[in-house]
């Protein structure tokens, strides 16, 4: 069988999580892989509430990364710029703790905020330029359902007799079928 | 689940997306009226720029006059948002749904509208590069040990931060409004906005985790800047300024306020946007406890601060003290204890008081006595130095009384354009709450204000499949 024979798609929208709940159930009943189902939501769901794998996010790797990324940043220019030009100051110190520590403290916060935005927007697959795997997050018709406040759910890399089956199963409780 | 909560969800999921695609001609007005005040703005400014720094009030001894206080002030305000929006994500206050994005962008106006006034106070605007640090041709970086520069690194973080922690929660909504445009500029302007979301599982779980990782950061940092604000005051000797508490207290006056504001937006909203089926009565009773425990808690720092200061018996402090308490400015100082401390409690202490006219009106007073509180900060205490020959006064020329009220209109011309191009109320969280209330988690919108099911029709729900 070819590719491109293995490539069709069924998408569906729902009213609530409990209809796409059924469908997807009833789609990996039907031997279809986890990895071939997406769910698009107007909102989060929350955990356990479909039966598919939770996603994984490093975005909380990210930002500590970025915190002590953007903490060393700081550090550096506070304190490297007045050895670089040293400025007497009535006996005080050249490299002062306070003013290092505060300039230090909100270079901390801005690089955990910049690495915690990034990281969410690679994760997402919403930063420009960057390819979106295997079909997921591509512009669909279904859309305009998932703004009125309906889900989707989207089947890809089903053969034509899989996806008319599985059209089949979702069609009692599905508001449109494509 | 029942039909009839799931029916009720849906009914207002569309009232609310019926509100929003709605074209409004009062913002339109809005927007224009406060166009003639952005003239104004910069008008004077440009005249500033043009014609020099001579054409303010401030002169020796008062060195910082209506840019500084507006400076403090925009800042005080700019904590509506991000810090209370934070602090109510986590700590989960569900009432927060309809609130956080009007907050989250009253924050961004205002600390940008707050970060101009350095540099309108600098008179020549174009040496501002020198606060930049970058290796200059002589080395010479900015002085880090200056308080100043700290508000330099502060101001961009948060500002930085507060764009940002906008801009997340907004791509959903985004993307909602994208997909109900019609093809043509509107849609291609939301698209780009949207970055192509499309609520998937990975997107979601990514920005639950970017949200919930921001509201933690930025409070810390909004505590920060308006401390750093308030140091710029507390770092000296002047007497009036030189004050351990001060950090706290500008913290707190700058909730203060940024509460007043949002009262009055959120007021405005309601009434302009007829939202009040999301902007319910429990949200103002909820936001009216919170203002008047930041009423009191203000009321309580002023006392303190003064009570140490009288206490002290220090020569050049009680001089500072008795100009504001029954000299020249007494009348103002009243005024703000009034306005900032009696008439809140004494009216949002019932509730009748915690309704959207007694709130905004309450809040229209507070933003008079807090901007009352850092003009009382700024110039009595400057014009009282130790140095009996320097004394002198302070009166605002019409070029800093034109920017302070232009500044006004930008502030206004933001947030009524902001209102009529993204949706002031967040859908997406919205409709997370309405789930969560159909679901029996938490009680939500659709216990307050459930329509019944008969009106739920599929053209409420948004449309037809």
């Amino acid at each position: 069988m070819t590719a491109a024979a293995q490539d069709h798609l069924v998408e569906a929208a729902f009213e609530s999580v409990e209809d796409v709940r059924s469908a997807v159930e009833a789609a990996l009943d039907s031997g279809v892989a986890a990895s071939q189902i997406e769910v698009r939501s107007p909102a989060p769901l929350e955990e356990g509430e479909l039966p598919l794998a939770k996603p994984k996010s490093r975005v909380l790797l990210f930002a500590l990364s970025g915190a002590v990324l953007g903490g060393l940043t700081a550090f550096g220019l506070a304190a490297g710029t007045a050895l670089a030009y040293p400025l007497p100051t009535g006996g005080m110190s050249i490299v002062a703790g306070p003013p290092v520590g505060v300039v230090t403290y909100e270079g901390t916060a801005l690089g955990l905020i910049i690495m915690t935005v990034l990281r969410v927007l690679w994760e997402g697959g919403l930063l420009p330029g960057r390819a979106i795997r295997s079909g997921r997050g591509r512009p669909s018709d279904f859309d305009r359902h998932v703004a009125e406040g309906r889900l989707v759910l989207r089947i890809h890399g089903l053969t034509e007799s899989g996806a008319e089956e599985l059209r089949e199963l979702c069609r009692p409780r599905t508001v449109a079928l494509g | 689940m029942t039909d009839r909560p799931q029916a009720s969800a849906r009914a207002l999921d569309g009232e609310l997306l019926g509100r929003l695609d709605r074209r409004r001609p009062g913002l339109l007005v809005g927007s224009l009226a406060s166009g003639v005040l952005v003239l104004v703005f910069f008008y004077c400014w440009g005249y500033q720029i043009a014609n020099g720094i001579g054409v303010t009030g401030i002169n020796r001894p008062v060195f910082w006059g209506f840019y500084i206080i507006n400076f403090v002030f925009w800042i005080g305000i700019s904590h509506a948002g991000t810090l209370i929006s934070a602090i109510l994500r986590v700590t989960k206050a569900e009432w927060r749904r309809p609130v956080t994005r009007s907050a989250e962008a009253i924050t961004l106006f205002a600390l940008a509208i707050g970060g101009l006034f350095p540099l309108i106070h600098l008179g020549r605007v174009a040496i501002f590069y020198y606060m930049i640090p970058y290796p200059n041709s002589r080395m010479l970086w900015p002085n880090f040990r200056s308080p100043l520069v700290w508000d330099i690194a502060a101001i961009t973080t948060y500002i930085i931060g507060s764009a940002l922690y906008l801009f997340l929660p907004l791509i959903p909504d985004a993307a909602v409004m994208r997909d109900r445009a019609a093809a043509g500029l509107k849609k291609r302007f939301y698209a780009v906005l949207a970055l192509g979301w499309r609520g998937t599982a990975q997107q979601w779980h990514s920005l639950e985790w970017g949200i919930r990782i921001l509201a933690v950061a930025i409070i810390p940092v909004a505590v920060s800047v308006h401390t750093i604000v308030s140091w710029d005051f507390a770092m000296t000797q002047t007497p009036g300024w030189k004050s351990t508490i001060f950090g706290p207290y500008f913290v707190v006056g700058a909730i203060f306020s940024g509460i007043a504001v949002l009262m009055i937006a959120m007021a405005l909203l309601r009434r302009g946007l007829a939202l009040e089926r999301f902007l319910t009565d429990r949200v103002f009773n909820n936001l009216g406890l919170l203002f008047v425990t930041m009423s009191l808690v203000w009321g309580y720092f002023t006392f303190a601060e003064h009570l140490t200061v009288w206490y002290s018996g220090d020569l050049f402090e009680k001089l500072v003290h008795h100009v504001l308490l029954h000299g020249d400015f007494a009348v103002p100082f009243w005024t703000m204890v009034v306005v900032n401390l009696v008439i809140p409690v004494a009216v949002l202490s019932f509730p009748r008081g915690r309704r959207p006219l007694p709130t905004a009106l309450v809040g229209c007073g507070v933003l008079v006595g807090m901007w009352l509180e850092r003009f009382l900060i700024v110039v009595p205490a400057l014009s009282t130095p130790r140095l009996a020959y320097s004394i002198g006064d302070y009166m605002p020329s019409w070029v800093e009384l034109g920017i302070m009220i232009g500044a006004v209109g930008v502030f206004a011309c933001l947030y009524f354009t902001f209102t009529q191009l993204l949706p002031i109320v967040s859908v997406w969280e919205m409709r997370e709450g309405w789930r969560h209330a159909v679901s029996g988690g938490e009680s939500g919108q659709p216990s307050e204000a459930a329509p019944t099911s008969a009106a739920a029709s599929p053209a409420a729900g948004g449309g037809a499949a």
